[in-house]
């Protein structure tokens, strides 16, 4: 696969670069999904989405080692092949090291789960319950649920 | 003078049915087990990528003595969590949880210890009564057969609350551990304060933290707490399934033997009377005879 390459303008190729990449394959990540209550996912997949605190965060492999806090919304797994499995998921921890990354979320709901009547149901008792917030804590924890709904809402289609 | 054959079999019958009871019990048990269980293998690993967390964050050199979770003070005021089961039958399980509190609670008060004891289930709490111990709060409704994490957050804000309040120096869970399926010795687990967990730190880089790393150990706490207690009780369901069932299946296999033997009396005593019966016609037909 190497030889199909253009050669590189400052010579040729070191190792442990593109080259050697491609003639290996595709990386992986190992991406486990787990929450209080089941395990969600576990599998070699090619990339990550998640919704960190303060918005999306991607992973590709070889990614530097983090840890974050996650938020509401949807956790997308690139997976071989050009399937995507999508989850709506709320809170929790993201953990990446060394290709292997670990997502802890507080719920977590399928594609093929999602009831839309009820996150619709919930998000309009949220937004009402938004327009007079008593205490920040409360406002906070409202705008999370909106977020968890919407997310749902998201996943399950129009 | 052998029993009535009458008699024994009334007693065959309803050694039989007390067999169908426990044979049941012993199915139900199986049945609950298995749920049981998979419940503990699944909050296991939620748990332990927690505590991967929080020596992640130990190791990046933040200091935890600003959180109170894990500050260890010098007084001597320990609550102990007795965790029971609400219902009995269920063989020595009971009995041995709460011998282990009660040693626990004996020890430390020789130690000097003031003690305060929270009780769940039924058979804890009538057993601890009955030993003359004072219990502070018990637990019967909150203990639910089939746990969930809002069980465990439950519990969480009822033990943590003395802790963070100072009125306790140390909170202790005696609970039975799941080790596997054969076994689930009765334990004492130091809920509070957490041991800052030294563990030496496997790559070299230390991790990006988003926000940052005290941050994530504010939101990472109050769920390590609540997934540890979730999994103490999913444990303490799962090993009262066992016990249950093991207790039923010894009292079926009794109740199998005992139903062998009493046919076997009831035979004997059938053949003597016919045989009684046999001989006193003869003695009559002898004495018309004669």
């Amino acid at each position: 696969m190497s030889s199909e390459l253009p050669e590189h303008p400052k010579g040729a190729l070191r190792s442990g670069n593109i080259a050697d990449e491609l003639a290996r394959g595709p990386r992986h990540l190992h991406v486990v999904v787990v929450s209080p209550a089941q395990p969600i996912f576990e599998g070699d997949v090619r990339w990550v989405t998640v919704p960190a605190w303060d918005g999306q965060l991607g992973i590709w492999p070889g990614h530097a080692a983090i840890v974050a806090a996650l938020g509401s919304g949807l956790l997308r797994i690139g997976q071989d092949a050009g399937k995507v499995a999508r989850f709506a998921v709320r809170g929790g921890f993201l953990q990446v090291g060394e290709d292997k990354v670990t997502i802890l979320v507080d719920s977590a709901v399928a594609e093929a789960d999602v009831d839309t009547a009820e996150a619709r149901r919930e998000l309009d008792e949220t937004v009402a319950a938004l327009r007079h917030p008593k205490t920040d804590e409360e406002f906070a924890e409202l705008l999370d649920r909106r977020a968890w709904s919407e997310s749902r809402l998201k996943l399950g289609g129009p | 003078m052998p029993e009535q054959p009458k008699v024994i079999r009334r007693r065959i019958r309803s050694v039989s049915s007390t067999k169908k009871i426990t044979r049941t019990m012993e199915m139900v048990a199986t049945a609950k087990l298995r749920a049981a269980q998979q419940r503990v293998q699944s909050s296991g690993p939620y748990l332990e990528n927690l505590r991967k967390l929080m020596a992640e964050i130990g190791a990046s050199g933040v200091d935890v003595s600003r959180w109170p979770h894990f500050s260890v003070r010098p007084g001597k005021r320990t609550l102990l969590f007795l965790v029971t089961a609400n219902r009995g039958l269920c063989g020595a399980f009971n009995t041995n949880l709460v011998r282990l509190a009660r040693d626990t609670y004996r020890a430390k008060e020789a130690d000097g210890h003031q003690l305060r004891l929270f009780v769940a289930g039924k058979k804890g709490i009538s057993a601890l009564r009955y030993q003359g111990f004072e219990l502070e709060r018990t637990y019967v409704a909150e203990l639910s057969d089939r746990p969930t994490p809002q069980d465990g957050e439950f519990f969480l804000g009822e033990l943590i609350g003395p802790f963070l309040a100072n009125e306790v120096d140390e909170v202790l869970v005696v609970y039975p551990h799941w080790e596997s399926i054969g076994r689930q010795p009765p334990t004492v687990l130091r809920l509070f304060p957490i041991a800052p967990e030294g563990v030496a730190r496997t790559s070299g880089v230390p991790p990006l933290f988003e926000p940052s790393a005290e941050e994530i150990l504010d939101r990472l706490l109050p769920l390590y707490g609540r997934q540890l207690i979730y999994s103490v009780l999913a444990e303490a369901v799962a090993s009262e399934q066992v016990a249950r069932r093991i207790a039923m299946k010894l009292a079926t296999d009794n109740a199998s033997d005992m139903v062998t033997r009493l046919t076997r009396d009831y035979n004997r005593a059938r053949q003597a009377v016919i045989t009684k019966e046999i001989a006193e016609i003869l003695g009559g037909a002898e004495a018309l005879k004669e």
